[in-house]
């Protein structure tokens, strides 16, 4: 295909941002677990939870919700239903999947549309912070706005990117 | 036009994005902005699109699925499972069918500490498949109960489909948990029932190991002491009321991660395995569940459910008619698409209607998830079979050859969880933390 060249560049960032994404999450995961477990220690031996642990947990999951949704979509692991579109010749099947990529890249775009408005108006309202540690929510808002951006060129490059119909979608049913 | 027609249209139009392979949650949530703003308009539904994945992802409740996930993970790497499976079959091994009920045995056991039914049947897979093929077991057998009792993870808690459905149809978790106990076990037991009644029929199909002498089967007990410290923990600090779901996940988190330590398996290799498995599977369930919420919001709007369930009450069919007719719709969509979707997609509609006909919606809840273990087993889409059979390697077919025992055991399991709710309700009732 023609296009990969304007395509691989942006892929290759797109790749590298998701390996950093994917660090950061698993560590902030371990936090996760870790502060759960501090504040139930804390309150069984010093009967006294660790202050603001649910603000902290989360925090945690925006953290690793909106790192791990476009991971998941890199990796093709959102569920789909395979019924009857492997059965069908290979051009339709490419027809098919890149038209399920485009509406997934649609909505995509839609949402990370209204994050980064709700970004935007965060930082304008900075005084509005979390209740109990006083955190603006600008930050919070922009991680969700990075992780949309991210699930968005993910789904836009499987969009544009010529489709193998041995990397069909898989599903990852649990 | 009429809300509720409109609502009609879009789950067709959804059904179909569905089938035509678009990732459920996309379209979950494509179908639930544009409906949402043809009721009521652009600007609010692209408000709700803006604001349910964050509100949906930032939640205290959600961060239990992740650390029940990790748990599994740290579980499965430990290795506890083996050894389980080992004491087990020590004890039953030299009956007909042994070694097959022996992985029906660990699968309830690795079900006691996992969520994911698929992560216990390809757990189950790589521990007993060689055992069963080195003492010739019929590869229907074999897979069918691999692939059968892979499903116990899912009612034997924790679970990732009560945790799902907990928070979908606003009930509590750690009830949802004590109540799939004892139907658990019931079905492990029924399980175990059908591979000793096939093997009695038919001996080549499971033949009789040897068997172990007592001194072997009581020294094989230290060999469950992982799965029943983590279970009792975890289950035991939900049900005295000393630990929330959310705090029981992550001391199950800890205690997975000192065994993997005692048990010399802490690697880089297998920590990378662990967190990555489980972060992939966060990233896909809270995908699903934030396309499910965006659609929920349309659904409410739509007022189909209600509808429904005016509709539903004012027919002259009893409500165990009406619950039978559901169960059939659950049948073939779980035929059709994946558990965990299932339950999001009609929980919004379905769960009014339930509340109408005046269930028990932990009971529901229960009943529910017997038929997502019923979705994972059944053709063309039975997401337990294709992981069996491809890690097997023995056809398709042939795995759902197997699995029809057990899927009469799930119907009769399913009769007696019907016509007595108590199996079910008891545990949940003696709750100290209610």
């Amino acid at each position: 295909m023609r296009s990969n060249w304007a395509i691989r560049p942006i892929s290759m960032s797109v790749d590298s941002i998701i390996k950093a994404l994917v660090l950061m999450g698993c560590i902030i995961y371990g936090i996760l677990a870790l502060v759960v477990v501090v504040n139930v220690i804390c309150r069984f031996l010093f009967q006294r939870p660790l202050k603001g642990t649910v603000e902290v947990v989360e925090i945690a999951m925006l953290f690793v919700a909106f790192f791990a949704i476009p991971f998941a979509a890199k990796k093709r692991a959102h569920i789909t239903v395979r019924l009857f579109v492997h059965r069908f010749p290979e051009l339709m099947q490419k027809i098919v999947y890149r038209i399920g990529f485009l509406l997934s890249t649609v909505i995509a775009g839609v949402i990370t549309y209204q994050a980064i408005v709700n970004t935007i108006y965060s930082i304008r309202h900075l005084y509005e912070t979390t209740p109990v540690m006083f955190i603006p929510f600008a930050p919070l808002k922009f991680v969700m706005a990075f992780g949309c951006l991210i699930l968005f060129l993910v789904l836009l490059l499987d969009t544009l990117h010529p489709i193998q119909t041995q990397e069909e979608p898989k599903g990852g049913g649990k | 036009m009429n809300p509720v027609l409109i609502g009609m249209i879009a789950l067709a139009i959804l059904f179909l994005l569905m089938f035509f392979e678009m990732p459920i949650a996309f379209a979950m949530a494509l179908v639930g902005f544009c409906g949402f703003a043809v009721l009521s308009n652009f600007d609010a539904a692209l408000n709700m699109v803006g604001l349910v994945p964050y509100s949906t992802s930032a939640d205290y409740i959600f961060s239990v699925l992740p650390l029940f996930l990790l748990m599994g993970e740290f579980a499965n790497i430990s290795g506890i499972m083996g050894d389980a499976y080992g004491t087990i079959y020590k004890w039953i091994g030299h009956l007909p069918g042994g070694l097959a009920m022996a992985t029906v045995g660990g699968c309830a056991g690795f079900g006691a500490v996992c969520g994911s039914s698929v992560a216990t049947g390809a757990t189950m897979c790589r521990v007993a498949l060689p055992e069963m093929r080195k003492y010739n077991y019929d590869a229907s057998l074999a897979t069918g109960s691999l692939a059968a009792g892979g499903t116990l993870g899912i009612m034997i808690p924790p679970s990732m489909q009560f945790i799902l459905y907990g928070v979908v149809a606003e009930q509590s978790i750690g009830k949802l948990f004590m109540a799939g106990i004892f139907p658990g076990i019931l079905l492990s037991l029924l399980f175990m029932f059908a591979i000793y009644i096939g093997c009695k029929r038919n001996p080549s199909l499971g033949p009789a190991s040897s068997k172990a002498s007592w001194r072997e089967r009581l020294v094989s007990l230290k060999g469950i002491w992982g799965v029943i410290l983590l279970f009792a923990i975890v289950m035991g600090g939900i049900w005295g009321g000393f630990l929330t779901p959310t705090e029981a996940a992550a001391v199950g988190v800890f205690v997975s991660f000192i065994l993997v330590i005692v048990r010399k398996q802490l690697n880089r290799k297998n920590m990378v395995t662990a967190i990555i498995g489980a972060f992939i599977t966060t990233g896909m369930c809270l995908g699903i569940l934030i396309g499910a919420m965006i659609f929920g919001y349309f659904v409410a709007l739509t007022t189909l459910p209600m509808a429904l369930a005016k509709f539903v009450s004012s027919l002259a069919i009893p409500p165990l008619g009406i619950l039978i007719c559901i169960l059939i719709v659950y049948l073939i969509l779980g035929c059709l698409m994946d558990a965990l979707a299932m339950v999001l997609l009609t929980m919004p509609i379905f769960i009014p209607v339930i509340l109408a006909l005046g269930f028990d919606p932990i009971w529901f809840g229960v009943i529910l998830c017997l038929m997502c273990e019923m979705a994972l087993i059944t053709p063309p889409v039975g997401m337990n079979v294709f992981v069996i059979s491809g890690m097997s390697g023995v056809p398709m077919y042939t795995v759902f050859r197997g699995i029809m025992p057990f899927l009469i055991a799930m119907v009769i399991g399913m009769v007696i969880l019907i016509a007595f709710p108590q199996i079910s309700l008891w545990l949940p009732r003696t709750m100290l933390g209610r």
